[in-house]
């Protein structure tokens, strides 16, 4: 066996040190970590037992908010394999697709799946071998898939039968889908050396120990997942999954569980303000507030700060594809407000082990402070993506006068001289509006600024071949006057950013993992012009 | 120039609110329970109407379990119970369980009309 650490090492030493300690908390359900390693040790006991030659070195999990969910992540990692998660909450139809394209010979099904599980098979190529941990009988299902092989509860291998497979530093630890900008999901290949870099860095950082309880916000289809529970892991601490029911009141979670480190999207924090559970010292036990995936307003920080006294709050940024987050900015209620940028929290200073490059479009350098796409490299750098090399080819590139590959965010920034990295949007976001080149974040802090709103979206409309004729704004504030938005906008913005039109919303479309998407309000103009 | 106010945004996205909170209406708790229950139906079919199941709503559906009332709704339906209510709610205390059903619901909101 490899003596290199993956990312079972740190679970394995914690079973060792605190097998009696909690280390899952989910519903009515709570397993220590030698009855959670137990109940993984079956699950890759059985699918060693069952898989046929050739299987690669990939396991999926179908499963969302349940023990054996997890089981199975930390089974696939026992046996030696990546793990593969698909969500049942999303549709079927490219879960399937995304399995078919992971070759996955075994997949773990949890109950919250197990509904999904024929319509998941219809179509797929076989054979698979589906192990439902829970279930008491599954010849129903065998019956109607002969080609498949279905293993339930009475088919469970002892867990004192496993032998731990051998995993490399370099194999996938795990593959995750994103979403493609053609519509056909991109699957990013994480190794388990970038993952260990990264647990390494964030269980210092935050002097994580066995006291320690986390959230966990994020589905574990969306990467931040992976800090969640390899992070606590690490260290004995326990991870507190809320259920679904539970995730609609996190305040009160928060106090049930009395979590010490909080991690979500900021939308979670935008709706929690929205909801006044952010009143001041309302989570004394909070030690750590972190958010992470998409914009951070200033106000939303300020409010948890408020709320999680005893708390440090943290932005933390960082794309999949540079494994979980690459930068942080710890908030600070004196400086930051000066630092944020059109009420946007910094991004910060890249992690000690990464490196930072802000480039033009043919990736040379730009002078330090000035704006441009952020490039980074170092030990958090995925592999690429899944049986693409096209497109791993256009995103992890050798800038002019490097030797290493450097991975394109897609994300422009600016790093003053002694200041923090400043997300300014994403490169889509920078547009052509009559030949000017426009950056959409800057129409939308206006927009915000002008009208009070919490979010404002802006978007080149009507669209031409190089760009867009002008401008139109999404203001997420119901109340406001359109017309005062629109006059007060102009008076801060030349005439080629100014909007033509604004459209007041109660509410803006998310995407999968509950972040703005744009892409639905640009079909509603298409829709109805 | 376009001016327009786009209300309901129904289409396949979830949407959120992101509105702030505005003050609360004048008390409303002389409702009938009866009315209550009538109006908290009526809000959760009108925001639900596109998901199967909603047609058939009574007093004991599950609530959140079926996808009636999403994630997304739970801001604006909090806002309205308060409305019904006519006083705030606790906000941090909430028990999820209180939103299993109608039932649940005017127990746990509306316990001095029930």
């Amino acid at each position: 066996m490899t003596t290199a650490r993956t990312l079972r090492s740190g679970f394995l030493r914690s079973v060792e040190r605190f097998g009696d300690r909690e280390a899952l908390a989910l519903g009515e359900h709570s397993l220590t970590y030698a009855e959670l390693y137990a109940r993984a040790a079956r699950v890759a006991a059985t699918l060693d037992r069952h898989a046929g030659d050739g299987e690669g070195q990939l396991t999926a999990v179908f499963g969302h908010r349940d023990p054996t969910a997890f089981a199975g992540i930390l089974g696939a990692l026992l046996r030696g394999h990546g793990y593969v998660p698909l969500n049942p909450a999303f549709p079927t139809d490219r879960t399937r697709a995304m399995l078919a394209r992971s070759r996955c010979r075994c997949v773990v099904v949890d109950p919250t799946a197990v509904a999904q599980l024929d319509e998941l098979l219809d179509g797929l190529e076989g054979p698979r071998v589906v192990l439902l941990p829970d279930a008491d009988d599954v010849a129903e299902l065998a019956a109607r898939w002969p080609a498949h092989t279905f293993l339930g509860a009475a088919d469970l291998a002892p867990a004192d039968a496993v032998t731990l497979g051998d995993a490399e530093p370099d194999a996938i630890g795990y593959l995750l889908f994103t979403s493609g900008s053609t519509g056909q999901p991109k699957g990013v290949m994480v190794s388990h050396g970038n993952v260990v870099a990264f647990v390494d860095a964030m269980v210092e950082r935050y002097a994580i120990d066995e006291n320690d309880r986390f959230s966990n916000t994020f589905d574990l289809t969306f990467d931040l997942s992976a800090f969640d529970m390899f992070v606590a892991w690490e260290r004995g601490a326990c991870l507190c999954v809320p259920t679904a029911q539970e995730k609609l009141f996190p305040g009160k979670y928060v106090k049930r569980h009395g979590l010490t480190v909080w991690f979500s999207v900021p939308s979670t924090g935008v709706l929690m303000k929205r909801l006044r559970m952010l009143k001041p010292g309302a989570y004394p036990t909070l030690r750590w507030s972190l958010f992470c995936g998409e914009a951070l307003p200033v106000e939303v920080i300020e409010a948890f700060a408020e709320a999680a006294p005893a708390s440090v709050a943290e932005n933390l940024y960082g794309p999949t594809e540079l494994t979980i987050a690459c930068t942080l900015y710890r908030w600070d209620a004196e400086r930051s407000p000066t630092e944020s940028l059109h009420g946007v929290v910094p991004i910060g200073e890249p992690y000690p082990h990464m490196v930072v490059r802000v480039s033009d479009e043919s990736f040379h350098e730009v002078p330090r402070g000035e704006a441009g796409e952020l490039l980074m490299t170092g030990p958090q750098m995925s592999l690429g993506y899944w049986e693409d090399a096209e497109r791993t080819a256009a995103a992890f590139v050798v800038p002019p006068g490097e030797t290493r590959t450097f991975y394109r965010t897609g994300d422009r920034v600016r790093y003053p001289e002694g200041g923090p990295l400043v997300y300014l949007g994403r490169v889509d976001n920078q547009i052509k509006i009559q030949g000017y080149r426009v950056e959409l974040g800057e129409i939308e802090a206006v927009l915000r600024d002008v009208s009070g709103a919490e979010v404002a979206i802006a978007v080149g409309w009507p669209k031409t071949a190089s760009g867009a004729d002008g401008i139109v704004g999404f203001v997420g504030e119901p109340k406001a006057d359109p017309i005062a938005v629109l006059s007060a906008a102009r008076e801060r913005l030349p005439s080629y950013m100014q909007p033509s039109a604004i459209h007041l919303v109660d509410t803006f479309p998310l995407n999968a993992n509950g972040k703005v998407d744009r892409k639905a309000l640009i079909a509603r103009l298409e829709a109805a012009p | 120039m376009l001016l327009n106010r786009i209300a309901s945004l129904a289409s396949e996205s979830k949407w959120v609110s992101l509105a702030p909170v505005e003050p609360l209406p004048e008390t409303r708790h002389d409702m009938e329970p009866i009315e209550i229950r009538a109006q908290l139906r009526d809000w959760i079919v009108e925001h639900a109407k596109a998901k199967p199941g909603a047609a058939d709503l009574n007093d004991q559906t599950p609530l959140l379990e079926t996808g009636l009332l999403s994630s997304l709704d739970i801001v604006e339906f909090v806002l309205f119970i308060e409305e019904l209510r006519g006083e705030e709610v606790d906000t941090d205390e909430i028990e999820p369980e209180v939103f299993t059903s109608i039932d649940t619901l005017v127990e746990g909101f509306f316990a001095n009309a029930a």
